[in-house]
């Protein structure tokens, strides 16, 4: 029995959530080669310099925050449902949470688009961070603003099926994947409260004429306090994959599931108090503030490092069940023709090289090299634009047969597709790295001035620009490769053929027996999460609002 | 179906991936693509980290230049010195018998002694020495003055360094200024 079988009606849910995700990635990489060809001087006409920032608007909201929310949502119900083997306990309420966040997206996504055509009486050229002072109509932000109160209504219908199950089942453990989906979904409980704030208390009111005007830095601090913890519920859903699903696909099974525990509560309780590394450059937070949270950042390396080693045991023990040999030889024995395994691992690579990148980003005297630089999206196009990306897309093709009842079809396009992401990825964010590094600003449609020459340290700037956009063009050949295999499946005959994949997954060689049973107490974590935050974000938010909520440039400036 | 319990079943989770990976395995053409995809990164990275060193190493690399920091418009010539001496503007253009080089500078005499500040000879891209230049006239404790020095380079040289002296009562200090790139007219 296939999932599409034993739940169709969450089946559907998934379904759904995915084709909003998919509709985003395709319209996203379109305008994402547009900007790289306008960026780069190749083509200008298709729009003005000014309408650029909507059309950056519209790729940031459409990718970072419409494509993952929405996959993340549909990859979670499925892990969630199948894990405990039971339903949403109301599939109107289910369905009720998907509506609002699709009409969120729709109202910002319109907001957006009124920026560039004249009909329509919005704008929004505010970029995915949306900060003030940049103002968006209040379309915008409202429709934020239900995207994500519809997804904490998908994090409590996870944990409400959580609480049916464990009255049925008061003495065993979570399963993994519930217990991975659930965690993440706290973490974002926990992080998209500042954003609420920012959202609901200062920028709808503001944008509608309510209150005249907000404190830059304390809704900056508040995005970020958002934006960082943000990177996580990216990241998390793809290391569900890697953990739960990625050691089937490479022969065997997870090496050790205590292990891949408590790297999700490590997350949950590290991921939100760090979030000042990305205001290094904001005058008004002290730089003893700046110096804690880049410690806590890279205490975050950690749980990244086990996973690392977690994913490529749990590798190497498939490949040797696979007959693979040799220090290295084993690797020859995975099945590199299967893009779900293929996209998976190439993303766990991108990421380890991404890694790097984040450690320079983090350091608080380095970070002023390549602060808002191209470097910066040249960093995490790797991150959440692979490691994430590549990772959904990947899974993608093991799991549309599973809620379509359909057999995968134009398997050939599947199987070239994560090679064409990675490597037309290799060379634009090589060529943004490199760009960024000779000080050419990120988010500027003509970076280019009369008196200044940037000074690339190799090759000319014009080399890196037609790197620059080979890349984006492979990129988007891959997305249409991936687009078109999951058309024609979706298209294709249900039960027609069989589906060469089921929905079953080996235990861990090391199971949850091997663990505390406090690691399955969420209350625990999250009183150890929000004590953490208080410590962290309790006294420069006081500082900010002690001269008035709405006062700009309250903050006391360090001398 | 959780995944805590092993169960018989569990160890059919291996055949199952065998079975899952056999559909795919018909397309062994798709093999090659792994060690190509990989070592197209290997590739890139080396050529980078490569570059970066020789840029930073090699020769004419920043190092082996006359001074640390290149000055562009808008920049300090001496930030050695507590005096100002800006680099207001800098241009090339080109004319009949190469190309020619104007650096417009303004200085301040912040010292309490007379100070004068003298532009000396250009040395190329290529490493040729271009005479010419332009000192001032003594400038008095707290005043200012500006001026503009030319020079005529061949038509293929671009402008790497220049000569400065700036002397304060009767100290002279010399030194090479290195210059950022330089807008074309
Ligand atoms: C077809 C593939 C893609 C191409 C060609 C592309 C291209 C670009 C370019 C050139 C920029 C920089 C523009 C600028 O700073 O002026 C950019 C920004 C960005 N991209 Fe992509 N991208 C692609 C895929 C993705 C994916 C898959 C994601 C995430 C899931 C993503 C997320 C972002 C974000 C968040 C920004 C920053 C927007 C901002 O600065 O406000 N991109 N993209
Ligand atoms: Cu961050």
């Amino acid at each position: 029995m296939t999932y599409v079988d034993d739940f169709p009606g969450e089946a559907r849910v998934v379904r759904t959530a995915f084709a909003v995700a998919f509709a985003s990635i395709g319209l996203g990489g379109a305008l994402g080669v547009l900007q790289a060809l306008f960026r780069t001087g190749y083509s200008r006409s298709l729009f003005s310099a000014v309408d650029y920032y909507s059309v950056l608007t519209a790729h940031g909201v459409l990718m970072a925050l419409v494509f993952t929310t929405f996959f993340i949502v549909g990859l979670f119900a499925w892990g969630v449902t199948r894990s405990l083997d039971t339903g949403f306990r109301d599939l109107r309420f289910t369905w009720g949470w998907l509506a609002l966040m699709t009409l969120g997206t729709l109202l910002a996504f319109v907001s957006i688009l009124g920026g560039i055509v004249g009909f329509i009486p919005t704008h929004a050229a505010v970029l995915y961070t949306f900060y003030a002072p940049l103002e968006a109509s209040p379309t915008f932000y409202l429709g934020l603003a239900l995207l994500v109160v519809g997804s904490w209504g998908a994090g409590v219908d996870y944990v409400l099926t959580l609480r049916d199950w464990r009255a049925d089942n008061p003495d065993e453990r979570i399963p993994l994947q519930t217990f991975m989906a659930v965690s993440t979904m706290l973490l974002w409980f926990v992080c998209t409260l500042g954003v609420a704030v920012e959202v609901v208390v200062f920028l709808l009111p503001w944008s509608l004429g309510l209150i005249p005007r907000v404190d830059p830095l304390l809704t900056r601090t508040l995005f970020w306090y958002f934006g960082h913890a943000v990177v996580y519920f990216w990241l998390l859903p793809a290391y569900f994959v890697w953990y739960t699903i990625f050691p089937k696909l490479s022969g065997g099974r997870l090496f050790s599931d205590p292990l891949a525990r408590v790297v999700f509560v490590l997350f949950l309780v590290l991921s939100t108090p760090v979030g000042v590394h990305h205001q290094y450059g904001d005058p008004g937070l002290s730089q003893g503030l700046k110096f804690v949270q880049m410690t806590s950042t890279y205490f975050i390396l950690l749980p990244s490092l086990l996973t690392a080693f977690t994913v490529v045991a749990s590798m190497e023990h498939g490949a040797r069940q696979r007959g693979g040999e040799g220090r290295f030889g084993w690797l020859r024995a995975l099945p590199w023709e299967n893009p779900s395994f293929s996209g998976i691992a190439l993303a766990g690579l991108a990421f380890a090289a991404s890694g790097f990148g984040g450690m320079v980003n983090a350091g608080l005297n380095v970070n002023a090299l390549v602060h808002n630089t191209m470097w910066v999206p040249g960093h995490f196009h790797l991150t959440v634009g692979t490691a994430v990306a590549l990772t959904f897309m990947a899974i993608t093709y093991w799991l549309l047969p599973q809620l379509t009842g359909k057999r995968l079809r134009l398997r050939t396009l599947a199987a070239v597709q994560p090679y064409l992401w990675f490597v037309g990825m290799v060379f634009m964010s090589n060529a943004m790295h490199r760009i960024g590094l000779a000080g050419v600003p990120r988010r500027t449609s003509e970076p280019q001035y009369e008196q200044v020459i940037f000074n690339t340290p190799i090759a000319s700037i014009g080399e890196l620009h037609l790197q620059t956009v080979g890349g984006a063009f492979l990129l988007f050949a891959s997305l249409l490769c991936f687009l078109a295999v999951v058309g024609s499946t979706w298209l294709g005959e249900r039960g027609a053929k069989p589906l060469a994949v089921n929905g079953h997954i080996p235990s861990a060689l090391s199971g949850p027996e091997h663990s505390p049973r406090v690691l399955d107490d969420f209350r625990v974590w999250v009183a150890l999460t929000v004590l953490l935050l208080l410590i962290a974000y309790g006294p420069p938010l006081a500082a900010m609002v002690q001269n008035g909520l709405f006062a700009p440039g309250s903050a006391p400036i360090p001398a | 179906m959780t995944e805590h319990a092993p169960t018989p079943s569990d160890d059919a989770g291996d055949g199952d991936a065998a079975t899952e990976n056999d559909v795919w395995s018909r397309r062994s053409f798709v093999r090659y693509l792994a060690p190509v995809s990989i070592a197209i990164p290997i590739v890139v990275e080396t050529e980078t980290l490569v570059g970066l060193l020789q840029n930073d190493f090699g020769e004419n690399s920043a190092w082996t230049q006359p001074t640390g920091v290149s000055v562009g418009i808008g920049g300090d010539l001496r930030p050695d010195l507590n005096t100002r001496e800006k680099l207001q503007n800098a241009a090339l253009e080109a004319v009949e018998d190469g190309r020619r080089l104007t650096l417009a500078v303004a200085v301040r005499n912040t010292t309490d002694a007379p100070y004068r500040l003298a532009l000396g000879a250009v040395t190329t891209d290529g490493g040729e020495t271009v005479e010419g230049g332009y000192t001032t006239d003594p400038v008095a404790p707290g005043e200012t003055t500006s001026f503009t020095a030319e020079y005529v380079l061949p038509a293929d040289a671009t402008p790497a360094s220049v000569e400065t002296t700036v002397t304060i009562g009767n100290q002279p200090s010399e030194r090479t200024v290195q210059l950022a790139p330089v807008p074309t007219q």
